[in-house]
């Protein structure tokens, strides 16, 4: 069979992305870092570490063009809060923002023919209470079954419960009851058959979330889970409304549970129970309607219940006999009391909701409807709750705007924290240097490896550019280059050899060159809005080029308008702002149109610290400086306007006929020049000096040897 | 022995040597020249990628053309280098010559324009009174316009099929128009400035050894004592001559270390100890001052008190120290690593945690000095690094750390591992760094809590 039909092996080196980091022997996700971040991650983690007696909700508006990286900042920012706090543990409860905006339409029925609307405020209180419990329930039941995988349970009840289980049941055995939690979960259970599983698993008093929890922690979350539960099947509707006891409970129902499979016997009696004592004083110190009343009293009898059966009394059997009919409250009032109650409910347990709500910018003109919800539920979402909202910019503009117009507007009291997403190129490129590494086996030669050092870097440049900044085009980008395992696809040496590859590193260091500046780093620095516009203005040829556009308008009208189709909004920016980015925009353009300069340009910044680059000669090396990427075309009426050479892919865009090479006489110039020195190159240095200039010293060395050699020293005669 | 005629040599190797620039690649250029020299027949096709293949030639004639002198200064540089190596073939000599030079210069990390300052620099230095005078890298009437027909009737620029679909579509005579012939490599003035150069620079006669290497040992000394005493802003003392021609000679004042020290990695200084420390007897060995000038570069203080060497060694290195100035440089690791496949061996230099990384048999080996006592207060802890499947009974065994404590009494000592290994761990009692990205990592890793004073 020949070998010839088959892809040649990949050498032992090249480039990986690894988008794990250890420390410490733990896999750790690596994060794109800035500002936003940081701030993100301190929010979080202030909100998730308060006392659970003090209030205090936030909400954060996050806003950001598309792709940007909104959802990925705070995706991020919930990931490192949750392996830095191990308890208690957050959960990011994802909503989606224009179904969130979008109530159903009410459904007529025979008895109901006119059905009244469903209000946003009452639409969205049920959906983060059937988002909230989904979340809940999920990570809860991954807790559970990592509880009943873990062979060394720290601070468990004891040992040995534990350990009679797993010897009775295999680890397929416990896997299976692992998941017929979570099958149970879905349908929303019971605390009973909650209680049931905690049992079974010997995590009645110290829970599944924490090892070594106090003895009130599985009490803890069997409350929340099942409030929460409970609160889902009112708002999805599937709650009985009329349920009464049964008097099969008791000490003998629950020994036979041990046995069942599903807990169903003790699921009713310990809803019968809870229910029973309706008349809480939890209630009563709320002053909520009896639907209220009723739920809070089944979660403080719940309570008192799971601390009763434990200690095997028959006081239970008393509370057994009453029943009582529950009708959830499906108001607006009652269900924001429900939601802080569930709320206060998973913090005493060790979760702490975050509520994240996304795909804002897909609703269409979200301004009213959005500050109509977040005044009408502020206590809510600032007050209580931690929220973020994933806007667009126009969104952040408005807010900006109306903030600035008033100083006390009832929006800036609501958002705590307002962001607007931006990356600048160095955070980019660090995190692109973590996930981006050369591998190569030991003994690779030495030049190999400083090649695929620079190669690493240079391919962290391109990516840049490709992204347009954009983390979404990043993240994407990063995959279509990754091929088997973590190899990144590029060859070796392509990253600075293929055309396409080189123009986008030359038009990214160009970037970097310009933000270089002393004005454009210091406006940079001191405005975060106007930073987020220079970058758009400066990746505005970019843009055009990833079109396939291959003129450039520069001119000051034409740049702010494109700059504001991108943000969805004008550009109101004021004369010298606007001067001052065609300014920059010129300045990038000019240096792509003279790369010999540009190079020229790079050097000095390298040299005086203002870039860092790790390989200024390799780096350096890889700008096509003999081809011209971009022209400047001025016209009678623009003097601004350039055009692309070049597509991004490294094809010309005009293509040449064949006439046009063969009447090229620069290219035969070339060819000759290089033909010949291919030529000479070989007998240039295979030239050596002829014999007799070889030799020429050599008769009279020869010469002195020779008379030293036959030298004799006379010592004289002996006497 | 006959000279040959020519010897393998292409532009490529002029990029390897990174002599010019790489970009666009020589095979590139040369599969593009392969490709557009049909076109010089008159009926000849278009094709795809003829646009790609006529900016791979210009940008190639560009580069060559910019670092014509460059390329002139290496050849005569790597000829006269090529004089010191001690290999036989003429070939190899001469390749010997290129890669002390372009290694030696570390010509990969400089730009164009400055590779062309060093080169002229060393020139300079090799060839004092030496004009080189030469023209640009332009053939001498290099486009000779002929009319069509002629240039097509040439048969050594026909390519085979083009040449017959000209005869066969041929029926037709094309108006003559002017295409452009190769020029012929013989006129080109550079060449013949360049052959001439090195006819004479082949019969001058070489430097004595013994001046080569006290050149060389006092550039080193100045080289190292500005690396060490100079703020990050200053200018380092480049390599010199003398410098290239023990490089290109193997000898030790030429390998030790990259003439530029900046580059210069945590793996370098730490050969470079061993190197310093060692008795070799070679009249070309380094001098002891070079290891104590490696620990101040790894982060430590330096020796400024050594038992037990020769009174000109420390001489030299009294002298030597004498222009360092004091200073108080936080604690270190000595890192017992594995003679083959070492985890450290792409660890960068840690500001915070200097390292000492070498083998057990060379941190005991009798050297020029005992530095016992200077180590013991400046080491946070030993480390051993573990191979994959040892033991650390093994390691420790392995590393002869009986000894070592000895040495080194008051000194943690600790493993180093390559993954998590439980049972290792245990067997360990937990002192150990898994994996760690460099030497301040693997600190506190190993020894969470400081280490006694």
């Amino acid at each position: 069979v020949s070998r010839s039909s088959e892809m040649p092996e990949a050498p032992p080196y090249g480039l990986e992305y690894s988008p794990c980091s250890s420390q410490g022997g733990q896999r750790i996700k690596v994060l794109a870092r800035s500002a936003n971040l940081e701030l993100a991650i301190a929010e979080l983690t202030a909100y998730v570490s308060q006392d659970t007696a003090v209030g205090g909700g936030r909400s954060c508006l996050v806003a950001g063009a598309r792709g940007a990286g909104k959802t990925t900042l705070i995706d991020c920012a919930c990931e490192e809060v949750r392996q830095k706090n191990e308890f208690p543990r957050l959960i990011r409860v994802r909503l989606h923002g224009p179904s969130l905006l979008s109530p159903p339409k009410p459904v007529a029925t025979k008895d109901n023919p006119t059905p009244p609307e469903i209000s946003v405020q009452e639409h969205v209180l049920k959906t983060l209470v059937v988002n909230l419990y989904q979340t809940a329930a999920e990570e809860m039941s991954n807790a559970f079954e990592e509880y009943l995988r873990d062979p060394m349970p720290e601070g468990g009840e004891s040992a040995a419960p534990l350990g009679r289980i797993r010897e009775s049941d295999s680890t397929a055995r416990l896997s299976e009851f692992a998941a017929q939690l979570r099958l149970t979960l879905d349908g929303a259970p019971s605390a009973a058959t909650l209680r049931y599983f905690w049992n079974r698993a010997q995590a009645l008093r110290r829970g599944v979330l924490l090892r070594g929890a106090d003895t009130e922690q599985g009490v803890k979350e069997i409350v929340a889970l099942a409030s929460a539960a409970d609160a889902y099947r009112s708002c999805t509707g599937t709650y009985t409304q009329e349920r009464k006891d049964e008097r099969s409970a008791g000490d003998k129902a629950e020994s036979k549970t041990e046995l069942s499979a599903s807990g169903k016997e003790v699921a009713k009696a310990v809803v019968g129970l809870a229910s029973g004592v309706a008349a809480g004083a939890t209630a009563a110190a709320l002053n909520q309607s009896k639907p209220i009343m009723a739920l809070a009293g089944a979660i403080a009898a719940l309570v008192s219940m799971m601390t009763l059966s434990y200690t095997r009394t028959r006081s239970r059997e008393t509370t057994l006999k009453e029943a009582i009919t529950f009708l959830p409250d499906t108001t607006v009032s009652a269900l924001v009391h429900r939601v802080l109650l569930l709320l206060r409910r998973f913090r005493q347990a060790g979760l702490v909701p975050i509520f994240v709500i996304d795909e804002l910018d897909k609703v269409a003109d979200p301004i009213e409807p959005l500050n109509d919800l977040t005044k009408s539920l502020k206590f809510l979402f600032a007050d209580e709750g931690f929220f973020c909202f994933l806007t667009d910019r126009t969104y952040f503009a408005e807010i900006d705007r109306r903030n600035r117009e008033k100083s006390n507007t009832p929006l800036r009291t609501i958002y705590n924290t307002q962001m607007l997403v931006r990356y600048d190129t160095a955070s980019v490129r660090e995190f692109l240097k973590q996930v981006i590494q050369p591998f190569f086996v030991t003994g690779t030669s030495s030049s190999i490896t400083a090649d695929l050092q620079a190669d690493a870097e240079a391919l962290r440049y391109v990516l840049t550019c490709r992204s347009r900044m954009l983390l979404f085009e990043l993240s994407q980008d990063l995959r279509s280059f990754t091929g088997t395992e973590k190899r990144l696809n590029p060859a070796f040496q392509s990253p600075r050899a293929n055309l396409g590859h080189q123009l986008h590193l030359t038009v990214q260091l160009a970037i970097e060159l310009v933000l270089t500046n002393e004005f454009v780093a210091n406006r940079i620095s001191r405005d975060a809005n106007f930073a987020q516009t220079i970058y758009d203005a400066l990746y505005h040829p970019v843009n055009l080029w990833y079109a396939d556009q291959q003129e450039v308008d520069c001119s000051p009208d034409n740049l702010i308008k494109k700059i504001g189709d991108l943000t969805g909004e004008p550009l109101a920016l004021e004369i010298p702002d606007q001067k001052f980015l065609q300014t920059q925009v010129k300045a990038l353009l000019d240096l792509l149109t003279n790369l010999p300069e540009l190079e020229r340009r790079l050097g000095v910044a390298i040299d005086a610290n203002r870039l860092i680059v790790a390989d200024k000669g390799r780096l350096l090396d890889s700008i096509p400086t003999a081809i011209s990427l971009l022209k400047r075309v001025p016209n009678e009426d623009n003097p601004d306007i350039y055009q692309w050479n070049y597509n991004r892919s490294g094809i010309p865009f005009e293509a040449s006929a064949i006439q046009d090479i063969q009447n090229n006489q620069g290219l035969w110039a070339a060819f000759a020049t290089i033909a010949a020195l291919e030529t000479s190159l070989p007998q240039i240095l295979a030239r050596r000096p002829g014999v007799g200039a070889l030799l020429s010293g050599v008769p009279a060395a020869l010469s002195v040897i020779t008379s030293l050699t036959n030298f004799s020293v006379p010592v004289g005669g002996t006497l | 022995v006959t000279a040959p005629n020519s010897i393998p040599f292409n532009p490529g190797l002029l990029q390897q040597y990174s002599i010019v620039r790489t970009s666009p690649s020589w095979e590139d250029v040369k599969e593009s020249m392969t490709r557009l020299r049909p076109l010089l027949q008159p009926s000849a096709n278009p094709y795809d990628q003829m646009d790609l293949d006529r900016d791979n030639v210009l940008r190639f004639a560009t580069n060559l053309e910019s670092s014509a002198e460059s390329i002139a200064y290496a050849i005569c540089l790597a000829a006269h280098l090529a004089r010191f190596s001690k290999t036989n073939a003429f070939e190899q000599r001469l390749n010997d010559g290129f890669v002390a030079l372009s290694t030696g210069l570390d010509l990969s990390s400089l730009s164009e324009t400055e590779t062309r300052s060093e080169l002229q620099r060393c020139a300079r230095a090799a060839f004092p009174d030496f004009e080189f005078g030469l023209p640009p890298l332009t053939v001498q009437n290099p486009v000779s316009s002929v009319p069509i027909q002629d240039a097509a009737a040439e048969p050594a620029r026909e390519s085979p099929g083009t040449s017959e679909a000209s005869e066969k579509k041929g029926e037709e005579p094309q108006p003559a128009r002017a295409v452009p012939a190769l020029a012929q490599p013989a006129e080109d003035p550079w060449r013949t400035a360049l052959e001439s150069a090195l006819s004479r620079i082949s019969v001058m006669l070489p430097p004595s050894m013994n001046d080569v290497l006290r050149k060389a040992v006092d550039s080193w000394q100045a080289r190292l004592t500005a690396f060490l005493t100079g703020s990050s802003g200053q200018a380092e003392i480049p390599p010199d001559i003398d410098y290239l021609r023990c490089r290109a000679a193997n000898l030790p004042l030429g390998i030790v270390l990259r003439g530029r020290l900046r580059n210069a990695s945590l793996r370098d200084w730490n050969e470079a100890y061993v190197s310093g420390m060692s008795v070799t007897g070679d009249f070309a060995s380094l001098p002891l001052w070079f290891a104590l000038a490696a620990l101040g570069a790894l982060g430590f203080d330096v020796p400024r008190k050594l038992d037990s060497a020769s009174y000109d060694e420390i001489k030299a290195a009294e002298s030597f120290v004498s222009k360092i100035p004091t200073g108080s440089p936080p604690k270190g690791l000595l890192i017992l690593r594995l003679t083959a496949e070492s985890q450290t061996a792409e660890w960068k230099i840690s500001a915070s945690m200097p390292a000492l990384i070498l083998t057990s048999e060379d941190f005991l080996r009798e050297g020029k000095a005992n530095l016992r006592s200077y180590f013991q207060p400046r080491l946070h802890g030993v480390l051993i690094e573990m191979s994959r499947d040892e033991l650390p009974a093994a390691a420790q065994t392995r590393a002869n750390v009986n000894t070592i404590k000895d040495q080194l009494p008051s000194v943690r000592v600790g493993f180093l591992m390559r993954a998590q290994n439980e049972n290792a761990k245990k067997m360990a009692n937990g002192v150990v760094a898994v994996s760690p990205a460099d030497a301040w990592e693997a600190y506190t890793q190993a020894f969470p809590s400081p280490s006694p004073t």
